[in-house]
C-alpha cells in the first residue's frame, strides 16, 4: 500500500522529495521529545499545490498526514503515534512578501523564525514571538503551537500575531484566513488556528504582523536573596503599570549551576536573579528604571547592574543564555516541563516543583517567564540510568497536576501533543472536550491530521485535582441566573425552538417570531477580581460602567473600550467582537479575554481559557466564541486582563481639509517607535476647536507622564517635518471624547477593514459614497467605521463600499445589529467552514445563523 | 561493533533530539533533512549503540556527508561533538564495509613515507597524465588535494614547480643534521629569543607552497628563529575518513619526531593541521575526551597536557597567533576592502578569530568588511568536494553569497583546503573573487618577496 502510494506521490513531488527509506524514515519518528512513532512516508513538498496532491493521494489511501516543520515541539506534536505520511515543511521556506508600509509579512511555513528576524531587523522591523528555539523552530511550528517567548509578555503570543493563514484542509481544499488588513467577516479563524498543534489543516503560507524595532532596549539584572522577594518584585512591577519587554527568572539551582559553568558572578547563595528589560521610547525609558530600581529596592534587592551598551547587555544575557547548557553539568539530559499559573502562585508553585523533585530524587532548575506565571521546570536525568524514564515521567505528571492544582492550566505554550493529551481530562470536562471535537471534526471529518494529539480518545472526565483536595478554585460554582440561563436553552433545545440572546439589546436584532429570548442582563456580578494577577473574571450581563468603577478601586482598568459603553454589557461586547480606537495599544477582545464559560444551545456549560495569560492547554475556543455573535453559545462568565490605569492621557488633534494631508504623517507615525493608545482620522464629527473642519486626526496618548510627553514631543516634531499645523491638546475628558468618537452615531455601522497604508485613502473614497456620514478610520489598525444616516440604502451603500474596499486590498462588514440587507459575503470555503462551526456547537440551529 | 563506546555513550547521553544543531549545519542548511544534521546523525549512532538497528549501508550517507565542520557542537546546549562522534561511527563502517583500497594505500603506506609521496606529487606536478600520475589521480590523491575532479585537469598545470620543502635553502635555512633526519634552521636578524618548530603540512607543501613561504618569511621578519623538521601528514585525513589507525601512526610519528626538538612553539599556518595537532593527546587517547574530570567540558576541543602527544598539542600555536604576539611595521592603508573566512579547524575548533582580522588590519592594512555567517564551513573539509560536489557547491554558494555581500573582492583566510575551495568556487561562478591565504597577503604587505 505503503508502495502504491509512494509511486503515486513520486509522479508530481520534485526528486528525492519522497523517502521511504526504513532508516530515513527513522529520522522523522521524533521530535524535542522522548516520544517516538514511525512515519510510514515522509514527504518535502515546496508548494502549495504540491500539499494539496499529496492530502488528496493520502486520502485517497486512507491514510494519516502528521505535518511537521523543524521537530523542535516539545509535546510530541509532530511525533506520527499512528504512523502515516509525514509532511515536512523544511524546503518551503521562502519569505514571499515583505511589506513594510504594511507592517506585514507574507512567508512559507518553513520558515525559521530566526532567519524572518534577520531579514526584518536590518529594516527596523521585528516579529515578536521569539520562542527560545527559534533560530530552528519554523513559523509553521509556531502557529501549530501558538508559541510564546520572552517578548510575549509584552507583546503576546503567535495568537497576536498572525493575521491569516492559507491552509489546505484535511479534504484537499484550500482555507484562506485574514490577510494584510485585520478584520474580516466570519468567526475569528486565525484565532482558533493558531495552536491547532496540526490536527485542523496544512498551513502552507502565513500573514504575519511586523513592528518597529523599539527607538531603546535597557537591560537590567537584579539579584535576590529569595525567590519570594523576586516573585513580588515581578508583580510589583506589572503592578506599577509598567511593562517589561522580558522579565526572566533563575532560581538558586540554577543560579549555582550558570556560575559553575560560566562565571556570570552570581552569588551562589542567591535565591533568584531577574533579568528584566525594558523598551520603548529612550525619553520615556529613564523614568521607568529608576521606578524599577525602586520597586527592587523596597523588595530587599541584594544587587542591581544595568546594562549601558551592548557588550555590557550580552555580560547580563549571558547566564541566562547559557542555563541550558550550565545543566549539563547536574546532569546530561533534561526535559524541559512546560506548566502556566496565575503570577501569584509562582513562589508557592516553585517551592511544590522542588519538592516533587526531591521526592522522586531528580534534580530540578528553574528558568522561566516570570512575568506571565509560564513555568518550565527544567528536570535533570541520565539517560543511561535504567528507571529513569519512569521516574522522569511520574515528575513531568506531577507537575503538570500540581499546575492544575495551583488554578494553572497544563501548558502554557508547548501545546499538548501526545504528551499531555492524557491529562486533558483533568482540565476538561466531557461537554468541554466533545465541543473540542467537534471544532476539530468541522475541520477534519475523519480525524485523518495528525491523529493521537490533543484530546483523548475516552472524554471521560477524571476528578479534577482540586476535587480531590476538595477546593475549588474558581468562584462558587454557577449563580442562579446562569443555571436558568442553562435551563432555557435546555428547553428550547428540547423543545425545538430557536432562541436568541440579548444583553443590554445594543447590539440586538428583533428576535424571530417564537423565538426564546434568552436575556443575560441578569447575570451581573463581579466573580473574582485578582489584583494581584490582573485578571477579573465577571458574568457576561455586567455593565462597564459597573466594572470600572470596582477596578479603580485598585487603580485598574478594563483597557476595552466598544461603541455604548455607557449601556453595552461585557458578554455582549465579546460575542460582539467589538473595541474601540485603544485596541491600536491594548488589543482587541480576544487578545484581552483569558477565559471564558458559555452555555452550548443544547443548554451545557462549558469552561475554555483559564485565568493565566499564556495557555495552550486545547483548542482555543473562547477565541473563536469571542465575536461569534450569539451564534454558537452564550458567553455567560469571562476572565479579562486588567492593567493599571495610566498615568496621563491625553489627546492630541490636528484638523486637515483631507486625509491625503497627512498621509506622509501617518505613513511616519505609524513607522515609529511611537506606541500611541489610538489613532483615528474623524470625519463628519465636530471636535475641539475648529469644529467645522472636514477631517480631524485624533491621537490619543496613554501611559507614563514622561513618555506620554515623549511622544508628544516627537508628535510635534513630525508634523513640523511634514509641514502641518501644530497639533492642538483637546482639554476635558479624556475618555468621554474617545467615546463620543467610538460611538459615531446610532443607526447601522460599516465596518471596513484594508491593509494600514490604504486607511486614509479609503476613508477618504468612502466619505464620498453618501452625504451625513460620519466615521471614523484607524491608519494604525486598517479598521474604519461608516456610520450611515438615517434612510440610506444599506445594500448599496455596502455594494459600493464593498467595491472600493476591495481594491484597496480590504472588505467590508456589519457591526451588529446586522442590516436586513446586509450583502456580507465570505469566500466559499471560509463559509463552509464557519457552516461546519455552526453545527459542530450547534447542531440543531437553536441560536441564529451567523450573519456579517 | 563501535569503537570507544564509552566515549559515544557519554556524548549521546547529553543530546536529547532538541534540535538546535539545525541552525547552522551547513549541510542541513541546504538539503533541509534530519539526515543531514547532527540530531538524525547522532540519533542513527544511537541506534547502532543500543542494538535497536545494525550498521547498514544506507547509513553511509548520514555519517559520511558530514563535514566534521564543528558548527553543531557550537550551537549545541550540552556541546555534543557530532564530529568526533562522525569519525567514529566511519570507523565502524568501514570496518564493516571495507574502504577502498586506494584510500588505505594512500593512508597507510604514502602519507607515512614522504620519501614515497613526494616523487609522485612531483611527477604530477610535472608529467601530467603520465604513469604515476594517473595512479596518483586514481588514487584520489590529487582529488584529496584538489577541489574537483573537473578542476584537477585544470588545477595540475598550476600545481607548483617547487614545493615548499625545495624553496627552503633558498630561503636562508641551513641543513642542521639531526637523529630522526635533516632539519633546517633559519637563524633570525634581529634574535626575539622566541624559537619555532615549523610544521609542514601536505597541502601547504604540495600546492600552496607560497603561503607557507609567506609565513616563514614573516615569523623570521618578526625575529624568529625557525626549525623545519621532516614531519609526517599531521593525520587529519585519515581521520577524517575514521581511518584512526593510519591517523595515530602518523601522530605517533609526528609526537617521536617533534618532541625531541627544543623549541617555543610548534607553529603551521595551515589551520587544519594546527587544529589537529591540537588534539593529539585525544587523539591518541592519552586523555578522556569528556575532559579531566570525566565530567562532560563545554570547553573548546582542546587536550589537556599529561601523555606526550597532550605535551606536543600544548606548544601547538597557529602561525597567527604567534605573528599577532610579534611587533610589524604597519603599513599605510591599502584602501583594498576584503573579507575573512574562519576556516573550521581555525576559528571553531581552536577560537582563532580575532587574531586573523587583527593582523589583516594593523599587518595588513587592509579594510576588513565582515561578511554574514563568516565562521560557516565553506564546504571544502578535505574531499568533501569531490564525494559529495553537488552538496558542496551548495554550501560553497551560500558562502560565496555571504562574501560578495559585503562588496569586497578579495577573500582572505588561513587553510590550504579553503583557498582551494573558494577559489574553485569563484572561478566556477566566474566571479571575480581572489582567494589568499592571510601570510601572503601579509607578507606582500611587509614587502617581502616570495616565490611563483
Ligand atoms: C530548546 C528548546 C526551547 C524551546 N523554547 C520554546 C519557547 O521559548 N517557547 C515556546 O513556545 N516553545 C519553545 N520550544 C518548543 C518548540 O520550539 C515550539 O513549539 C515551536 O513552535 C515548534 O516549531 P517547529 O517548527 O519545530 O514545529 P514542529 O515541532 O515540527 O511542529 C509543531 C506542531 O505544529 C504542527 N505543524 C508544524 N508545521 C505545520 C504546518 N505547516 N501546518 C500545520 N501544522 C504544522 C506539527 O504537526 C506539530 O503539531 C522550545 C523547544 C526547544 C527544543
Ligand atoms: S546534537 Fe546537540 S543541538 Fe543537536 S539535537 Fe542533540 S543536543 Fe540538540
Ligand atoms: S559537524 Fe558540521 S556538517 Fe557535521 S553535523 Fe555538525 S554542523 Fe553539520
Amino acid at each position: 500500500m505503503t508502495t502504491d502510494l509512494a509511486d503515486n506521490l513520486r509522479t508530481f513531488l520534485p526528486a528525492g522529495a519522497v523517502l521511504e527509506e526504513p532508516l530515513q524514515l527513522a529520522l522523522y519518528a521524533y521530535d524535542g521529545t522522548v516520544y517516538e512513532g514511525q512515519p510510514d512516508l515522509v514527504t518535502l513538498p515546496e508548494t502549495t499545490e504540491q500539499v494539496m496532491a499529496i492530502v488528496r493521494a493520502c486520502n485517497a489511501a486512507g491514510v494519516p498526514i502528521v505535518p511537521r516543520g523543524g521537530g523542535t515541539s516539545l509535546s510530541g506534536g509532530p511525533v506520527p503515534v499512528q504512523g502515516g505520511v509525514v509532511v515536512s515543511f523544511s524546503r518551503m521556506d521562502r519569505v514571499l512578501e515583505l511589506d513594510y508600509a504594511n507592517q506585514r509579512a507574507v512567508v512559507q511555513p518553513g520558515v525559521i523564525n530566526q532567519d524572518l528576524q534577520n531579514l526584518v531587523g536590518q529594516q527596523g522591523y521585528f516579529y515578536a514571538p521569539d520562542p527560545a528555539s527559534q533560530s530552528v523552530c519554523t513559523l509553521g511550528g509556531n502557529v501549530g503551537e501558538n508559541s510564546g517567548g520572552p517578548h510575549c509578555l509584552k507583546y503576546g503570543v503567535t495568537a497576536n500575531h498572525v493575521l491569516g493563514v492559507e491552509m489546505v484542509l484535511a479534504d484537499g481544499q484550500v482555507l484562506r484566513t485574514g490577510g494584510k488588513a485585520l478584520d474580516w467577516p466570519g468567526y475569528d479563524l486565525n484565532g482558533l488556528i493558531v495552536g491547532h498543534e496540526g490536527t485542523f489543516g496544512l498551513v502552507t503560507e502565513i500573514t504575519c504582523r511586523l513592528m518597529p524595532l523599539p527607538e531603546r532596549v535597557v537591560t537590567m539584572l537584579a539579584i535576590f536573596g529569595s525567590l519570594q522577594a523576586a516573585s513580588q518584585t515581578v508583580s510589583d512591577i506589572i503592578a506599577a503599570g509598567i511593562i517589561p519587554a522580558t522579565l526572566e527568572m533563575m532560581d538558586n539551582p540554577m543560579i549555582r549551576a550558570v556560575e559553575q559553568a560560566l562565571q556570570a558572578g552570581y552569588p551562589l547563595d542567591a535565591g533568584a536573579v531577574l533579568i528584566i528589560e525594558l523598551d520603548g521610547m529612550a525619553a520615556g525609558l529613564q523614568d521607568q528604571v529608576a521606578r524599577v530600581r525602586s520597586i527592587g529596592e523596597a523588595n530587599g534587592v541584594t544587587e542591581f547592574r544595568q546594562a549601558c551598551d551592548e557588550a555590557e547587555r550580552a555580560l547580563l544575557w549571558k547566564g541566562r543564555k547559557g542555563a541550558f547548557g550550565a545543566v549539563v553539568n547536574i546532569a546530561p539530559s533534561k526535559i524541559c516541563t512546560d506548566i502556566s499559573v496565575p503570577r501569584t502562585k509562582l513562589p508557592e508553585t516553585l517551592a511544590a516543583v522542588m519538592d516533587i523533585g526531591r521526592r522522586h530524587g531528580v534534580p530540578i532548575a528553574n528558568v522561566f517567564h516570570a512575568g506571565d506565571g509560564n513555568l518550565h521546570p527544567l528536570v535533570l536525568y541520565d539517560p543511561r540510568d535504567p528507571d529513569i524514564a519512569a521516574k522522569v515521567e511520574a515528575v513531568d505528571a506531577e507537575i503538570t497536576q500540581l499546575a492544575l492544582q495551583q488554578g494553572g492550566v497544563l501548558t502554557g505554550e508547548h501545546g499538548i501533543g501526545c504528551c499531555k493529551r492524557k491529562h486533558m481530562t483533568r482540565m476538561f470536562g466531557p461537554a468541554e472536550l466533545r465541543a473540542m471535537r467537534r471544532v476539530r471534526e468541522a475541520f477534519d471529518a475523519k480525524g485523518r491530521l495528525n491523529p493521537g494529539k490533543v484530546l483523548p480518545d475516552d472524554l471521560t472526565s477524571d476528578p479534577p485535582p482540586w476535587d480531590e483536595e476538595g477546593k475549588k478554585p474558581r468562584g462558587n460554582g454557577p449563580s442562579a441566573a446562569t443555571v436558568a440561563v442553562c435551563e432555557r436553552l435546555a428547553a428550547a433545545y428540547t423543545e425545538g425552538r430557536k432562541a436568541v440572546l440579548r444583553g443590554q439589546g445594543t447590539k440586538s436584532s428583533p428576535p424571530p417570531e417564537g423565538a426564546e429570548v434568552v436575556d443575560l442582563a441578569a447575570l451581573d456580578r463581579i466573580v473574582s477580581f485578582d489584583h494581584e494577577n490582573l485578571t477579573v473574571t465577571v458574568e457576561a450581563g455586567l455593565g462597564f460602567a459597573a466594572l470600572d468603577a470596582v477596578l479603580a478601586e485598585r487603580g485598574q482598568m478594563l483597557a476595552l473600550r466598544p461603541r455604548f459603553r455607557a449601556q453595552a454589557t461585557i458578554g455582549g461586547t465579546l460575542a460582539a467582537g467589538e473595541s474601540g480606537p485603544c485596541r491600536l495599544l491594548y488589543g482587541g477582545p480576544r487578545d484581552l479575554v483569558t477565559g471564558l464559560q458559555a452555555v452550548l444551545a443544547d443548554g451545557t456549560m462549558v469552561s475554555f481559557g483559564s485565568t493565566c495569560v499564556k495557555n495552550v492547554a486545547g483548542y482555543a475556543l473562547e477565541k473563536l466564541l469571542v465575536g461569534s455573535r450569539g451564534t454558537l453559545a452564550a458567553i455567560v462568565e469571562v476572565t479579562l486582563r486588567t492593567l493599571p490605569r495610566p498615568q496621563t492621557m491625553r489627546t492630541l488633534a490636528l484638523h486637515l481639509e483631507a486625509p491625503s494631508g497627512a498621509e506622509d504623517l501617518l505613513a511616519a507615525l505609524i513607522a515609529s517607535p511611537l506606541r500611541p493608545a489610538a489613532v483615528e482620522l474623524v470625519h463628519g464629527m465636530p471636535i475641539g476647536a475648529t469644529a467645522d473642519a472636514a477631517w480631524t486626526l485624533l491621537v490619543g496618548l496613554e501611559g507614563f507622564a514622561a513618555e506620554v510627553q515623549a511622544m508628544a514631543d516627537h508628535l510635534a516634531r513630525m508634523a513640523r517635518d511634514h509641514h502641518l499645523p501644530p497639533w492642538q491638546a483637546v482639554d476635558g475628558d479624556y475618555l468621554g471624547l474617545w467615546d463620543r468618537v467610538t460611538d459615531l452615531a446610532p443607526g447601522p455601522v460599516l465596518k471596513a477593514s484594508c491593509p494600514l497604508s490604504a486607511t486614509a485613502k479609503l476613508a477618504h473614497e468612502l466619505s464620498g459614497l453618501a452625504e451625513g456620514l460620519v466615521l471614523r478610520a484607524g491608519p494604525g489598525l486598517g479598521l474604519l467605521h461608516l456610520a450611515l444616516p438615517p434612510a440610506t440604502d444599506v445594500a448599496a451603500f455596502q455594494h459600493g463600499a464593498q467595491m472600493v474596499a476591495e481594491h484597496h486590498g480590504g472588505t467590508t462588514s456589519w457591526l451588529l445589529p446586522v442590516p436586513e440587507r446586509s450583502v456580507t459575503r465570505l469566500p466559499d470555503t471560509t463559509r463552509d467552514v464557519v457552516l461546519r462551526l455552526k453545527s459542530a456547537l450547534d447542531p440543531e440551529s437553536v441560536l441564529p445563523p451567523p450573519r456579517f | 561493533m563501535l569503537p570507544d563506546q564509552a566515549f559515544i555513550e557519554n556524548e549521546l547521553s547529553r543530546c536529547n533530539k532538541c534540535g538546535y544543531c539545525m541552525q547552522s549545519c551547513p549541510v542541513y542548511r541546504a538539503e533541509r533533512r534530519e539526515a543531514n544534521v547532527a540530531r538524525g546523525r547522532n540519533r542513527l549512532l544511537r541506534a547502532v549503540l543500543e542494538g535497536e538497528r545494525e550498521l547498514s549501508r544506507e547509513m553511509r550517507e548520514p555519517f559520511f556527508d558530514c563535514l566534521l565542520c564543528g558548527a553543531c557542537t557550537n550551537d549545541c546546549f550540552g556541546k555534543v561533538r557530532t564530529k568526533d562522534l562522525m569519525v567514529r561511527a566511519r570507523e565502524a563502517y568501514a570496518e564493516d564495509f571495507g574502504s577502498p583500497l586506494l584510500r588505505r594505500y594512500l593512508f597507510h603506506n604514502l602519507l607515512p613515507a614522504p620519501q614515497r609521496l613526494t616523487p609522485l606529487m612531483r611527477l604530477a606536478s610535472l608529467g601530467k597524465r603520465t604513469g604515476l600520475a594517473r595512479l596518483a589521480e586514481r588514487m584520489g590523491l590529487l582529488r584529496w588535494l584538489s577541489p574537483n575532479l573537473e578542476v584537477a585537469d585544470a588545477l595540475v598545470p598550476t600545481m607548483p614547480k617547487a614545493f615548499l620543502r625545495d624553496r627552503l635553502a633558498g630561503m636562508g635555512f641551513r641543513a642542521v643534521p639531526h637523529a630522526a633526519g635533516t632539519l633546517y634552521r633559519w637563524e633570525p636578524d634581529h634574535a626575539t629569543g622566541l624559537r619555532v618548530l615549523y610544521f609542514i603540512g601536505c597541502g601547504t607543501n604540495y600546492q600552496l607552497p607560497r603561503s607557507g613561504e609567506a609565513a616563514l618569511r614573516l615569523l623570521h621578519l618578526g625575529g624568529c628563529q625557525i626549525t623545519v623538521a621532516p614531519n609526517n601528514c599531521c593525520g587529519l585525513p585519515p581521520w577524517s575518513y575514521g581511518d584512526t589507525e593510519a591517523a595515530r601512526l602518523l601522530a605517533r610519528r609526528n609526537v617521536e619526531l617533534l618532541s625531541d626538538l627544543d623549541c617555543d612553539a610548534i607553529v603551521t599556518e595551515c589551520g587544519s593541521c594546527s587544529g589537529f595537532l591540537k588534539e593529539y593527546g585525544e587523539v591518541l587517547g592519552e586523555v578522556s575526551p569528556d575532559g579531566p574530570d570525566g565530567a562532560s567540558s563545554a570547553a573548546p576541543l582542546q587536550s589537556v597536557a599529561r601523555g606526550p602527544g597532550g605535551e606536543l598539542s600544548s606548544r601547538v600555536r597557529d602561525f597567527t597567533e604567534v605573528l599577532a604576539t610579534l611587533s610589524l611595521p604597519r603599513p599605510v592603508a591599502t584602501g583594498t576592502p576584503l573579507t575573512y573566512h574562519d576556516p573550521c579547524h581555525l576559528g571553531r575548533s581552536q577560537g582563532v578569530r580575532e587574531q586573523p582580522r587583527k593582523l589583516l588590519v594593523d599587518v595588513g592594512g587592509y579594510e576588513l568588511r565582515e561578511m554574514a555567517e563568516a565562521d560557516r564551513c565553506c564546504g571544502g573539509a578535505g574531499s568533501y568536494n569531490i564525494t559529495h560536489p553537488e552538496l558542496s557547491r551548495a554550501i560553497l554558494g551560500r558562502k560565496l553569497d555571504n562574501a560578495g555581500a559585503t562588496g569586497a573582492q578579495l577573500i582572505a583566510t588561513a587553510c590550504p583546503a579553503c583557498i582551494l575551495q573558494l577559489g574553485w568556487g569563484g572561478r566556477e561562478r566566474g566571479e571575480g573573487f581572489t582567494v589568499r591565504h592571510v601570510a601572503e597577503l601579509l607578507a606582500e604587505r611587509q614587502g617581502l618577496e616570495l616565490g611563483p
